[in-house]
This record gives structure tokens, C-alpha cells and sequence, in this order.
């Protein structure tokens, strides 16, 4: 078993990254794994407890992943856990399609590609920044059955439905603790029709 | 300017991936053109990361490691994945370009009407139905309800119903509760949408009542 790392900050693991993508570094890329690899297995076994193969697939997947995406990440776009969280996501619903339990026709990454088109706003970079920010700081002071609802959604991949029926709670109170939250976060910061 | 977007709850969802593909092929179409949900997703990420960071780390066995850098090892020094993956040709959205290789003015469209014209993309593994639609200019799809959910995402064009107008980017979900919704494109030009549908929808008419058998053909008949 590797040993986990000691926390290394987030700018630190930007410039692994950086690293890997100029000069296919690899020993950069061994400090990104062993960050990284132990996170990503935790994020599958939420889903699926137990599932260790498909756990240490997608942490393969993911791993591989960066290793070829690495050129393409900007960390004036986002910061390097926000950026490895979103190929692990659409690893993830790559694993499902693959599986038959997401349909094939289209590639996750076809998905949420479009996120890509503002990078050259400078004040959008700043005021993502100050939301990763405010994000960090705020959720490790949400009441648990705020934060709780926010990791069925984000862990375990649970629609608002299916959170509902496990916490044994009514489907509007599942939803008002999501927008509670996200009022704390600073996340929801203009009105939501339907 | 884009005046109908998805809920809070499905752009969460969205973020988090665990919508079924007919909604988010509906999301993703719809951020591309708004700027707004854009950077809502952006902001909803980082709950996914900063969550994903505070888990208890998973320890991962040594082969795994040994076989994460075989692979990349085997990779060379640049593979196929070296560039961002280039814009949808034309106005298609990026999320359809592999649905509808030949652009947005090039579909196999079916007469379903003498106004109305679908091309069917896919069935998602729910059962939902995600198709393209174009209702000639002026052209009206006959009064209906639904059974289930109905994404309707403008491509091209703009319609309307008694709630308002829905032009590009502009995106509309429609439920059992709606009752005889009754869409008419506007008279200046075709409209083109995206449309997923959860459950087929029914007529209610005296003769388009008589279409009902006809529809698992399409959700869409005159």
C-alpha cells in the first residue's frame, strides 16, 4: 500500500501538473498520484462500497487521464482539485456507459465541454476563485443535514429523489436544504424559476 | 438574451453527473449558449472537489500504482488526445456533434405533418426519447398533454405557446401538470429543437385523439 502523502497545497499540485504537461515529467506525475489516486478511490467507493476493482479502474482511468489531458489544464481556469474532480466525474459516467447503465451515444466529455469558453475572462477567473474559496472555507460549517444531502448528490451520484427516500425525508425538504446550502456557499446568488 | 433555464436542482445535478443523458443533452445544449448556467456550473464544481478532497483517503495498492505508469509509459511523448477537441460544426452544440455528424441543416428529417418534421437521435437507457424537432414557420404542433416529462431546447427559430416565447438557447420543461400545451413556431422562420421525452405524450383532440396509436412511431404528430 503506498503510504498517503502528507496534504500538499493547491498550488503546489498546479505546478505538478504544469510540470507533467511540459516536460512529461514523471516523477511529478508519481507526487500527483499518490495525492490524487487515494481520493479518487475514496470518491468511487462512496458510489459503491465494497466495489474495490471498480474503484481502482477509475482510478487508473482518471490517472491516465490527466497524464494525456495535462497540456490542456489552466489554472487561471480552475483549480487543480476542481479540475481533477471533472475528469473523475466524467470518468465516472464513462464507467456507467460502459455498463449499460448510462446510454452510449454520447462521450461524457462531449458533455461539459462548453465550460471551456470563457477562459478569457479575467474577472470570471477571480470571482471562480473567491467561490472556491468562500466553498472550502463554508462547507466544513454547514449543518451536517445540509452537507450530508450535498454528498448523496456529489459522492454517490443520488438524484434529489433518491436522497429523499434514503434519509426518509419529504422530497421538499431535500431540496431546501441543497438551496440552503448554497445560499451559505454563496453559490446561489440569483433567483431559480421551475 | 435567454429568459428560460434549467432549475438550480438540475444544474446540481448536472455538475454532479448524475442526470440521465436525455437532460443533460438538453443542459449541456442549452449552457453552451448561456453564459449564466455556465458559470453556475463552474461555481457548483467546486462542492464536487472540495467534497472529493475531504474524504478519507482510500489507500491504493502498489500494482495499481506499478500499472498507472506502465500505461503512461507506453503512451509516448503525445497521443491523439493533444489538442482540445475542436468546436460542433455549424450551430450544432458540441454535446450532438456526434448524433448529428452533418450539421443542423443537414438532418434526415421524417414528415410527421405537413408543418412538422423529426429525426430521431436516441433512446436513453430510462426509455426517454431524444429527437430533433422543426416546426415550419407558422406551423403548430397539435394540442397535447403529457404523460411524462418534456425537455424542449431552441436550436434555431423561436415558438410559442400561452406561457411565452422561446427562442435560441432557450430551454422549457413541460410536465403532467401542463395541460394542453400547444406550441406554434413563429411566422418569420423554421424552428429547430432538441427535444427529450419521458414517456409518450397524448393527443387529446377529437381526431388527433385518433393519432395516439401512432405515436410510439414519434412523440410528434399533426
Amino acid at each position: 500500500m503506498s503510504a498517503v502523502n502528507a496534504i500538499i497545497d493547491v498550488k503546489e499540485l498546479q505546478q505538478l501538473i504544469e510540470l507533467v504537461a511540459r516536460d512529461r515529467d514523471q516523477q511529478a506525475f508519481s507526487q500527483l498520484f499518490e495525492h490524487y489516486a487515494p481520493l479518487i478511490r475514496a470518491y468511487s467507493l462512496a458510489r459503491e462500497p465494497g466495489a474495490y476493482l471498480v474503484a481502482d479502474e477509475l482510478v487508473q482511468e482518471v490517472l491516465v487521464k490527466l497524464w494525456n489531458k495535462a497540456h490542456l489544464y489552466n489554472s487561471a481556469k480552475a483549480n487543480a482539485n476542481t479540475w481533477i474532480f471533472t475528469l473523475a466525474r466524467n470518468c465516472r459516467i464513462d464507467y456507467l456507459r460502459r455498463n449499460g447503465r448510462y446510454a452510449t451515444e454520447v462521450d461524457p466529455e462531449d458533455l461539459y465541454d462548453s465550460l471551456e469558453d470563457d477562459s478569457a475572462d479575467p474577472f470570471e477567473a477571480t470571482q471562480q476563485k473567491k467561490t472556491a474559496q468562500k466553498v472550502r472555507e463554508g462547507l466544513k460549517q454547514l449543518p451536517v443535514e445540509q452537507s450530508q444531502v450535498l454528498a448523496k448528490v456529489y459522492l454517490e451520484g443520488k438524484t434529489q429523489q433518491e436522497t429523499a427516500g434514503e434519509l426518509n425525508l419529504p422530497l421538499g425538504t431535500v431540496k431546501s436544504r441543497v438551496r440552503l446550502a448554497l445560499q451559505k456557499l454563496e453559490i446561489l446568488i440569483r433567483g431559480y424559476g421551475q | 438574451m435567454i429568459q428560460h433555464h434549467p432549475s438550480i436542482d438540475r444544474l446540481i445535478a448536472f455538475s454532479a453527473g448524475s442526470l440521465p443523458l436525455s437532460q443533460s443533452l438538453c443542459i449541456s445544449a442549452h449552457i453552451e449558449h448561456c453564459q449564466q448556467c455556465r458559470q453556475d456550473i463552474r461555481r457548483l464544481n467546486h462542492i464536487g472537489s472540495t467534497l472529493i478532497e475531504e474524504l478519507p483517503p482510500s489507500p491504493v495498492p502498489d500494482a495499481l500504482k506499478q500499472a498507472v505508469m506502465e500505461r503512461i509509459n507506453q503512451i509516448g511523448p503525445r497521443n491523439s488526445e493533444d489538442t482540445a477537441a475542436p468546436p460542433g460544426s455549424g450551430d450544432v452544440p458540441r454535446c450532438l456533434r456526434s448524433l448529428l455528424p452533418a450539421g443542423l441543416y443537414n438532418i434526415p428529417w421524417k414528415r410527421l405533418s405537413p408543418s412538422i418534421f423529426g429525426a430521431k437521435l436516441c433512446t436513453d437507457v430510462n426509455g426517454s426519447k431524444i429527437e430533433m424537432l422543426k416546426i415550419k414557420a407558422g406551423g403548430q404542433v397539435a394540442n397535447h398533454n403529457h404523460t411524462g416529462e418534456e425537455i424542449t431546447l431552441v436550436l434555431e427559430g423561436s415558438f410559442s405557446d400561452a406561457d411565452g416565447v422561446y427562442r435560441k438557447g432557450d430551454i422549457i420543461f413541460r410536465n403532467c401538470e401542463d395541460k394542453n400545451h400547444r406550441p406554434i413556431a413563429s411566422q418569420n422562420a423554421d424552428c429547430i429543437c432538441l427535444t427529450a421525452v419521458e414517456a409518450p405524450i397524448q393527443f387529446t383532440g377529437f381526431f388527433a385523439r385518433l393519432l395516439n396509436p401512432l405515436i410510439r412511431r414519434s412523440h410528434y404528430s399533426s
